[in-house]
């Protein structure tokens, strides 16, 4: 018997006896939060992290209540048992002190508990601010994320920020049928602060056209949320949704096409007005006045003409007061320069600043061109494939390229200088099918630096710099 | 070097119900055998149009004027049968969109094989194995398969090297690219001009390469002429052209390409204004109402074409950098 043994043989005993009911919770606990901080594998974690207080349950009624009678007749056969249900002179724990073990090894374990509340229930306010956050005034990160860098396709998300949209793990797919699936965006999550404008940047067929209408519910994604000024228009219905349309406008790559041709412009731009029943014939006839007079064109001249009498640049002036007509939130631009020429092109980039400093809009702005969202943008999101690859302001992209396809685009731009040899960071070929994208990292397949993992693992946003977040496994 | 094309004092003008539109003014240039020349203009400055004159692609209404001299001999005087059989084997053309500029109902073998057929007289296997020969060459991944493919089926830069696999498919001794980039991402447009660059100096070819982005030709032409309102307003080989240009037009083109050294923020320098109503002939510059230099001068006299000396000619009275 214990009592028996001598001083150090017991002091080890009621270590063992109080670490292993701790251990029992722990355990499967710790386990769970290593596994929960990677996407793939999160679901088994949170499970581990579930079921530890119910190991812990089952240890201790196996150990108190099943064996509690056998227990003590022979050290060897349960040293287990006798360890935990005896205190360490060998007389058989009360069931009170018992139980109190129990409840002392599963509130250790629901600590970290907190952050798995947090996770399945993300509770945000209006403001897009964590409820958890505020009453525990602390910053509460995901579940795992303080274990490593955190990992995640969400890494470049602000929540503190006066967000007026925010896009989560938005994925769209064409079905064709033939059990062929275009996975045109995948998972891709961004947040867009009151005022910034944000660049989204890629090769044709990343799918960056495609998440700016998905953002419009043109058509839905197939998953994902989209807050746009706290309502979720994934899940308003028809009516709620065509409320929400005067706050968030659109201006197409097109100029010609995306206005009708038989309409002269008053009637273009009269058309949304109307529509929204804002105000009778006068005051839409001034509103239509300032609006041309914003764009820069001379009311008095266009207001009769037809679009098929503009060149490019004046039809994407006329689309732009379009645009502002019904006195957006939040425009989004596809390509609205890539038809124009390069003197145009300037004036319409000049042009969009100017009407987002007078109006006070929030921009995005999808481009193909490093160089032209250089200029207009705060914040550039890089996308090849589906998914995001880097995330940085644009002086900090261009100066601290990380991402090997971001370098790529950066090697595309013509240099208007005969004496500069381009640095030949060219990439070749083109982009593999999006019905079949391939394992791991999408770029893989086109990237200088590829290696096993690459193909393995998919990389997550990280963030790099201050502000600079990229989704690469061999960062330059 | 020989002198490939020459055109002197060439004028096209379209009648239109407004009038007569002149889109080409008095151009002359020269390029030799495997030489490259950029035209460089805002659209409606009669880049295309030059380069379709000389092809002679223009529709009925236009009217040509001046000498077009290809070898040495006169395109103007030739039967427009004589013209189509200088096409293919001696002038070829690339179209600026190569969405419509395939045929959307036939397949590429047949679109490739084409000109191999009817021009060099090959038989069709001969021809198969030639076209699949200039398919790897324009670096089309599986050739084979590409043969049996309709164009709807391909990107837009895939499209475009299929049509410039067409294009140099009888080895022309000038090749004119018409905006070969324009409708193409950024990435895809450089692998597209390197192409042809190769493909140039392979087959020695002399090369028009029509754009509006003067950071597409600084890296792949020798000669630059830059057009405005269907005048050639300064003309000079690439390097002199850039380390000394003399047009305010030229200099405000270059301005206004939004680089990725300009922080973030700064305000693109634009060209204020448009292109002169083109029905009109009105005196002096015709840069003259966008021009930041203006003087009355400008206003009333129209600048003849100066040399500058180094193969450098513009159309200015009071050239940047003096004189």
């Amino acid at each position: 018997m214990l009592d028996k043994a001598p001083y150090g043989k017991r002091f080890l005993a009621f270590l063992v006896d109080n670490l292993i009911l701790g251990a029992s919770n722990l355990l499967p606990l710790g386990l769970g939060l290593i596994l929960a901080s990677s996407d793939a594998i999160r679901p088994v974690g949170i499970a581990l992290m579930i079921i530890s207080p119910v190991t812990t349950l089952g240890f201790f009624v196996w150990n108190f209540v099943l064996r509690q009678g056998r227990t003590g007749q022979s050290v060897g056969k349960s040293m287990f048992a006798i360890r935990l249900v005896r205190s360490t002179d060998g007389q058989p724990l009360g069931p009170g002190v018992a139980f109190g073990r129990y409840i002392l090894g599963v509130v250790l374990g629901l600590i970290p508990f907190f952050n798995l509340v947090d996770y399945l229930f993300p509770l945000f306010d209006k403001k897009g601010q964590r409820v958890v956050d505020k009453i525990l005034k602390t910053q509460v990160t995901p579940i795992g994320s303080f274990l490593t860098v955190t990992p995640s396709s969400k890494a470049h998300m602000r929540p503190e920020g006066d967000r007026i949209l925010v896009v989560n793990d938005l994925t769209v797919e064409f079905n064709l049928g033939k059990d062929k699936v275009v996975k045109a965006v995948s998972g891709v999550s961004f947040d867009l602060v009151r005022g910034e404008t944000l660049a989204i940047v890629g090769e044709s067929g990343c799918g960056k056209s495609t998440l700016g209408k998905a953002i419009l519910q043109l058509p839905k994604p197939t998953s994902g949320s989209v807050e746009f000024l706290s309502k979720d228009l994934t899940k308003l219905t028809g009516d709620e949704l065509r409320d929400m349309r005067p706050a968030m406008q659109m201006i197409f790559q097109d100029p010609i096409s995306s206005l009708d041709p038989r309409l002269p412009v008053s009637e273009v731009l009269a058309e949304p007005l109307r529509v929204w029943n804002k105000g009778n014939q006068v005051e839409i006839d001034a509103k239509i006045d300032e609006l041309l007079n914003a764009v820069n064109l001379d009311p008095a001249v266009v207001r009769d003409r037809r679009s098929y009498e503009f060149s490019g640049g004046q039809c994407q002036r006329i689309s732009i007061a379009r645009s502002l007509a019904l006195d957006p939130t939040m425009i989004i631009c596809d390509e609205p320069v890539s038809a124009l020429d390069v003197s145009v092109q300037a004036q319409i980039l000049n042009l969009l600043q100017d009407m987002k400093d007078r109006y006070g809009l929030t921009l995005i702005f999808i481009s193909h061109d490093l160089a032209v969202v250089k200029t207009i943008s705060t914040r550039v999101m890089v996308m090849y494939l589906g998914k995001v690859c880097e995330v940085a302001t644009p002086d900090e992209l261009y100066q601290n390229t990380k991402h090997h396809y971001t370098k790529a685009l950066v090697g595309s731009v013509p240099i208007p200088d005969p004496t500069v040899k381009r640095s030949g960071n060219l990439i070749l070929g083109e982009p593999p099918s999006p019905m079949n994208p391939p394992s791991g990292c999408r770029f893989r397949t086109r990237c200088p630096m590829a290696s096993e993992q690459c193909a393995n693992e998919e990389p997550q946003l990280r963030e790099v710099a201050p502000g600079h977040f990229v989704a690469c496994h061999h960062p330059a | 070097m020989s002198t490939l094309l020459k055109l002197e004092e060439l004028t096209v003008s379209f009648s239109t119900p407004r009038g007569e539109l002149r889109a080409v003014r008095g151009v002359t240039l020269e390029l030799n055998a495997g030489e490259s020349l950029g035209v460089v203009g805002e659209s409606g400055s009669g880049k295309t149009v030059l380069s379709r004159a000389t092809m002679g692609l223009l529709p009925g209404t236009a009217t040509r004027t001046g000498k077009i001299l290809y070898q040495g001999e006169d395109l103007m005087e030739k039967t427009p049968v004589e013209v189509r059989d200088l096409w293919g084997t001696g002038m070829a053309m690339i179209f600026q969109d190569p969405m419509t500029a395939l045929n959307p109902v036939r397949r590429i073998g047949s679109q490739v094989t084409e000109s191999l057929i009817h021009r060099l007289g090959m038989g069709k296997a001969e021809a198969r194995e030639k076209a699949l020969e200039l398919l790897k060459r324009v670096r089309i991944p599986d050739p084979e398969a590409m043969l049996r493919k309709f164009p709807y089926q391909l990107s837009g830069g895939m499209r475009q090297r299929i049509m410039i696999a067409i294009a140099v498919s009888c080895k022309p001794e000038l090749l004119f690219a018409d905006e070969p980039t324009t409708a193409l991402d950024v990435t895809v447009q450089a692998q597209v001009l390197d192409l042809l660059s190769e493909l140039r100096t392979e087959f020695n070819m002399g090369m028009i390469l029509v754009t509006h982005d003067l950071g597409v030709v600084a890296g792949h032409t020798d000669k630059i002429a830059v057009m405005y309102a269907g005048h050639l307003v300064e003309y000079a080989p690439t390097k002199e052209l850039f380390a000394n240009m003399k047009m305010p037009y030229t200099e405000a083109l270059l301005k206004s390409i939004p680089r990725l050294e300009t922080l973030t923020g700064t305000r693109l320098p634009v060209i204020e204004g448009r292109l002169p109503d083109p029905t009109k002939d009105e005196p002096g510059c015709s840069f003259a109402n966008r021009c930041p230099y203006v003087t009355d001068k400008c206003r009333n006299e129209s600048p003849p074409l100066t040399d500058g000396g180094n193969g450098h000619f513009y159309r200015c009275f009071f050239p940047i950098g003096g004189k």
